[in-house]
């Protein structure tokens, strides 16, 4: 037998039919005009969880980077300090090789003196560096570092910074020190030109044969200092390319997750609009069509 | 054999012809009518008084064409399509609220609070850092607290919605008891009601939606509807639901018998969908994420306890006040005065930003669920189940309102008007008048033979 078709029957079926594809339309429009394909944790929870911990990392990611490119700036300013102090020794260097000239008057020596005087105030200010307001050789401590004891005629410089890293994390749990303890570095350095200065004015030449290899001493600290510093700059390079490769995949496993393929999703458009033109167009001929046109 | 009785036999005709005609008239008018069930005139031929030809038509009764299991069907689907439906219209609130995923939702405010953790480490010294971290704590207090306070409007909107649908059920109550009165009177005197029947069937159909009630149907024509097994309607009476304001509950309805007071078991229909987001589902939402904002509170403030001020003595000062999602703030001390900001730990030394890290290192610390999960994971986890539970009832529902469609189809082709249908039958009746008249007339030309001859 077949199925009694009723009038009401008729419309609340081809209203439903349209609705349905006038629905479906919407879906693959929202998706196609948003680019898309997660709006609301119901489109996919668990692409959502995995998109939400992508965006998590990401932006843990772009801090890292900025971090790196803090830490870079950072270890550069310590570079060019010791690069400046390295040519303050060379220059020291030269000095006493002059002096232990057996020709030199004790006149001249006065005059290299003067000079060595004048090296130790600049080795002062390389020590006493800051940047961004961070003393770079004194640890955690915020004020200037080292202090001569006698202003006018040091012959000690007194340490107040700490023996504290300044650590920037560049990696999970990786950290890296963006500083030099300065009391190891600077200490020798201020001692050696302090006894090179008073041999010359004492024009005792044993004496400044002994500051002479201790400065050499100190070149060789002053170079293994750069060479560390040049190590933990490679290290932070390596941190950036990975932080680089990372942040691309994250990107790209992001926009597989939340975004549409369009070319699909178009060709679905197409499909979705064609079911939906044949369900109007099938409604407009079942609903008009009455045997009412033919009772005359 | 007396010439009336063909003259009765045909007048007869003419006047049951008539009446089937006007249930097609009846029909007809009703196309459109939501609930209206078809009726149909039986006819039956009239047996002879003394034996010989009968005595011509009658009208045996006037059928209201039902499927009454169909009725049964679409009405406990319809608990199911309500509950789910209810669910998934104060779920997808939920989602909105939550609004994953995004760049400003919790999970990213979460983020930059310990990213900024980080960039204070990076400055400790710097006041813009530390005003960067109190900024980022309040942001994230802020996301809190939104989100405690609209997960508590959906709670507030499910209530009010209960209150109206309530409303709704006592009206439906009324109803059917009033039309049980009348149904049951015109049954009495013969007549089958058939329209107060569909009014009382849609009644029913809506009353099905709202609440996973039983029907009873009894012999004289009323109905009993049950709700939980206790009588909503019993023949007559209406015994409504009271609202019952709880200051237990937030000051949110309890649904109580108006008779007795006790409560009304809803298990489904929409009235229980509303029940369930209101008392249980949304409240376990809420609940998570207060598990997680507390988690957040007690953590960051036992690292920052443990850490020093800018002025390296202050120590044991708390970053959050507050204890869950709906109260975590900041320190109003630390927002005041940003050296408290701890960002050291070994005597406060303005370089050193290790309490700053110590604070961000929460973020990958797994202290929840039995310290198996990070914040995020957590959080994340969240989002899931929610995206889980808001799919499935809105498939469960998607799914009852294609049965319940289907369902009507089926009641429709039984009860629902086909014009065509009765377009035939009204040729078919008119065609039985006309000739019954022609048979009238033919027996008016006989008489008039006879008395011709006789005259």
């Amino acid at each position: 037998m077949s199925m009694r078709i009723s009038a009401r029957g008729t419309t609340d079926r081809m209203l439903s039919h349209i609705t349905e594809a006038t629905s479906r339309l919407n879906e693959t429009q929202e998706r196609v005009a948003s680019g898309r394909r997660i709006n609301r944790p119901s489109d996919d929870p668990f692409a959502t969880a995995r998109a939400l911990a992508a965006r998590t990392k990401l932006d843990l990611v772009t801090q890292r980077t900025r971090t790196v490119d803090l830490a870079s700036t950072e270890l550069g300013v310590v570079e060019s300090a010791l690069t400046a102090l390295g040519t303050v020794m060379t220059r020291a260097q030269e000095l006493s090789v002059q002096a232990d000239s057996a020709g030199l008057d004790s006149g001249a020596r006065q005059q290299i003196a003067t000079e060595v005087a004048e090296m130790l105030n600049e080795v002062l200010s390389i020590a006493n560096t800051t940047h961004g307001g961070r003393p770079i050789f004194g640890g955690h401590q915020g004020g200037a570092p080292f202090a001569p004891d006698l202003p006018a005629n040091p012959t000690a410089f007194i340490y107040n910074g700490d023996t504290g890293d300044v650590l920037r994390e560049i990696g999970e749990g990786e950290r890296i020190a963006v500083n030099i303890q300065g009391e190891p570095l600077f200490d020798g350095i201020f001692a050696a030109l302090v006894s090179f200065r008073d041999g010359l004015i004492a024009n005792n030449r044993t004496a400044m044969n002994a500051a002479s290899s201790q400065i050499s001493n100190e070149i060789d600290t002053v170079l293994t200092a750069r060479g560390e510093v040049g190590a933990r700059m490679r290290r932070l390079d390596m941190a950036w390319a990975r932080l680089e490769e990372e942040e691309l995949a994250l990107r790209t496993s992001i926009s597989g997750l939340e975004e549409v393929d369009i070319t699909a999703e178009v060709v679905e458009l197409q499909m979705r609009d064609t079911a939906f033109q044949a369900a109007l167009a099938a409604t407009s001929r079942s609903l008009g069509v009455s045997l009412l046109d033919f009772l005359r | 054999m007396a010439i009336s009785v063909g003259l009765n036999s045909a007048i007869r005709a003419l006047l049951v012809q008539q009446q089937a005609m006007d249930a097609v008239a009846h029909n007809v008018a009703n196309v459109n009518t939501p609930g209206y069930s078809r009726q149909r005139v039986h006819m039956a031929s009239v047996a002879p008084a003394n034996g010989g030809v009968g005595q011509g038509v009658e009208m045996l009764n006037l059928e209201r064409v039902r499927d009454l299991f169909v009725d049964f069907q679409i009405r406990t689907e319809s608990h199911a399509a309500g509950d789910y439906g209810a669910r998934a219209d104060s779920l997808s609130l939920v989602e909105l609220a939550f609004g994953e995923p995004s760049d400003n939702g919790l999970r990213a405010v979460l983020g930059q609070f310990f990213n900024a953790w980080r960039d204070l480490a990076n400055a400790p010294g710097q006041s813009a850092a530390r005003s960067a971290v109190v900024q980022a704590g309040e942001t994230l207090a802020f996301a809190a607290n939104r989100l405690a306070s609209s997960l508590g409007d959906i709670r507030s909107d499910a209530n009010t919605r209960l209150s109206s649908s309530v409303g709704e059920v006592n009206d439906l109550a009324k109803r059917i008891a009033a039309l049980n009165g009348r149904i049951v009177e015109m049954r009495a005197m013969g007549d089958p009601a058939a329209d107060l029947t569909d009014q009382r069937d849609l009644a029913l159909d809506r009353l099905a939606q709202l609440t996973d009630m039983r029907v009873m149907t009894h012999e004289d024509g009323h109905v009993d509807v049950f709700i939980g097994g206790r009588a909503l309607v019993s023949n007559i009476t209406a015994n409504v639901v009271n609202l019952e304001v709880n200051p237990g509950n937030q000051n949110f309805f309890d649904l109580e018998w108006a008779s007795d007071g006790a409560a009304v078991q809803f298990a489904a229909g929409e009235i229980g969908g509303l029940l369930h987001q209101r008392d249980v589902d949304i409240p376990a939402r809420l609940a998570d994420l207060d598990t997680l904002i507390t988690q957040v509170i007690d953590d960051v403030n036992a690292v920052h306890s443990a850490g020093f001020a800018l002025d390296g003595v202050t120590t044991g000062t708390a970053f959050f006040t507050g204890t869950d999602a709906a109260t975590i703030g900041v320190n109003a001390a630390v927002a005041g005065n940003l050296g408290l900001v701890a960002a050291a730990t070994d005597g406060g030394a303005s370089g050193d930003g290790s309490g700053a890290l110590a604070v961000a290192d929460l973020q990958a610390a797994t202290n929840l669920t039995g310290g198996s999960e990070t914040y995020d994971a957590f959080f994340n986890g969240m989002i899931t189940r929610l995206g889980v539970s808001v799919r499935d009832a809105q498939g469960i529902s998607g799914a009852q309102g294609a049965t319940i469609r289907h369902l009507e189809q089926l009641r429709a082709s039984t009860s629902g008007v086909n014009l065509d249908e009765e377009m035939v039958n009204l040729v078919q009746y008119q065609k039985g008048y006309e000739a019954a008249a022609r048979v009238i007339r033919a027996i008016d030309e006989m008489v008039q033979q006879v008395l011709q001859m006789a005259g």
